[in-house]
């Protein structure tokens, strides 16, 4: 078996050792610095990254909530708006309506009033027909001369029944 | 193929030839070592320019969104930083340089051992004996250096009778002191009995071939076939077990929690 020939243990050794400090040299002084470093300034650069998309995401909350407030503003003064034109109609409507409402009281009154008058008039001139007319009745009849004044009273008493 | 190791008269094919270290440049011997240039300093140094080149390319683009070789780097890397992380926390990142050279030290040895006529240099006892025994200085120097004297008591288990205790502290004792055997000889077994039955098989392959058999060679062929799929999957198992355990002995030493 090669493996126990004493004779080549020491070459084996000194270029081992040669060899594997030349590999740690290599590996301490370049590569695992590097790759070290590349995977530090990876991962601080993720962190800056999701720091920014952080602070981007509270911005773009900010601004939706401004937005919202902005909405919600709006929204209830459009509300106000629309009641105080609502209001503000309202009182026109009812304004007019009352002044509307008079008006026709006043008129309806009037014609009332005036017929009252026409009817009273018309009573009146019946009242005076009848007069003349029993009196008229009475003449013709030749019996009894007509008293105009009682026969107006009497007609009166007889229309007012 | 005609090694110096070929002496019983070269029909069969020896298995355990493909782990022979030949000198490729001879070299002085400096201070009673052997320095010379062999296969197995060239796949070392293979293994370990290719793995620099790999992991240099993969870090050379620093983009934040990485490209393909950098995803491959960043991958390895998060891997052994996880496995550090979940089984020793954060204090063992101190150690993570030597753990993520170990793994891509042992993984690339494996797989570039994967090659035909490579030279697996994980196959050897020495050399995974050798980082066993680096990884269980490394540990017992951190635990001294972390608790001082009382880095000792890992060896005394709490909740135990005091008859029992002495007995039981020898154990400890020997099991953590088994710890460099075990780790450096589960990947070292691995490694050769995997390569070693690879070529027994292409052994029949070739021997049923050459005399005339070839249906029969297709059996062996299917389960070589099969076997480099398993032994693919083993080079890469057994980097990860090596590292883990190293992980699991590094946070005992740190935090000593039985």
């Amino acid at each position: 078996m090669p493996q126990l020939d004493p004779s080549t243990f020491g070459t084996q050794l000194f270029w081992l050792g040669i060899c594997f400090v030349a590999l740690y040299g290599v590996m301490a002084l370049i590569v695992l610095p590097r790759i070290s470093s590349t995977l530090q300034a990876r991962a601080s650069q993720l962190d800056d990254d999701l720091a920014e998309a952080e602070a981007l995401r509270e911005k773009a909350e900010t601004a939706l909530a401004a937005y919202e407030e902005a909405l919600a503003e709006a929204r209830s003064r459009a509300l106000t708006l629309a009641q105080d034109m609502r209001a503000e109609v309202q009182a026109e409507t009812d304004r007019q309506k009352a002044a509307l409402d008079a008006k026709l009281a006043e008129q309806a009154q009037a014609a009332e009033v005036a017929m009252t008058k026409a009817r009273d008039a018309a009573m009146d001139g019946l009242s005076d027909a009848a007069s003349a007319l029993v009196g008229d009745v009475m003449d013709a009849i030749g019996t009894v001369k007509a008293d105009d004044a009682a026969v107006a009273k009497a007609v009166k008493t007889v229309a007012a029944e | 193929m005609a090694g110096k190791s070929g002496a019983e008269g070269g029909a069969g094919i020896d298995p355990m030839h493909q782990f022979e270290v030949q000198p490729i440049i001879e070299l002085p011997t400096v201070a009673g070592i052997d320095t010379s240039f062999t296969n197995s300093s060239l796949w070392m140094a293979l293994a370990v320019g290719l793995a620099s080149l790999l992991m240099i390319t993969a870090s050379r683009r620093t983009a934040i969104v990485p490209g393909r070789m950098q995803l491959m780097g960043e991958m390895a890397y998060s891997f052994v930083a996880n496995m550090i992380k979940e089984n020793v926390g954060t204090e063992g990142m101190k150690y993570f340089p030597f753990i993520f050279s170990l793994f891509m030290f042992i993984l690339f040895c494996n797989m570039l051992g994967m090659l035909p006529y490579s030279f697996t240099v994980t196959s050897h006892l020495i050399v995974t004996f050798a980082l066993a025994a680096t990884v269980f200085l490394l540990i017992t120097g951190v635990g001294f250096a972390r608790h001082g004297i009382g880095f000792l008591k890992l060896f005394v288990p709490s909740g135990i009778p005091v008859v029992l205790l002495p007995l039981l502290v020898v154990i400890e004792v020997i099991s953590y002191l088994t710890r460099p055997v075990s780790l450096s000889v589960r990947l070292f077994g691995n490694m050769m009995a995997g390569h070693t039955m690879l070529k027994i098989f292409g052994g029949f392959v070739v021997g049923l071939g050459s005399a005339g058999l070839v249906p029969l060679a297709i059996a062996p062929f299917a389960l070589m076939v099969a076997f480099t799929g398993l032994e693919l999957l083993i080079a890469g198992l057994q980097a990860y077990v090596f590292t883990i355990l190293t992980c699991i002995y590094l946070n005992e030493a740190i935090h000593m929690d039985h």
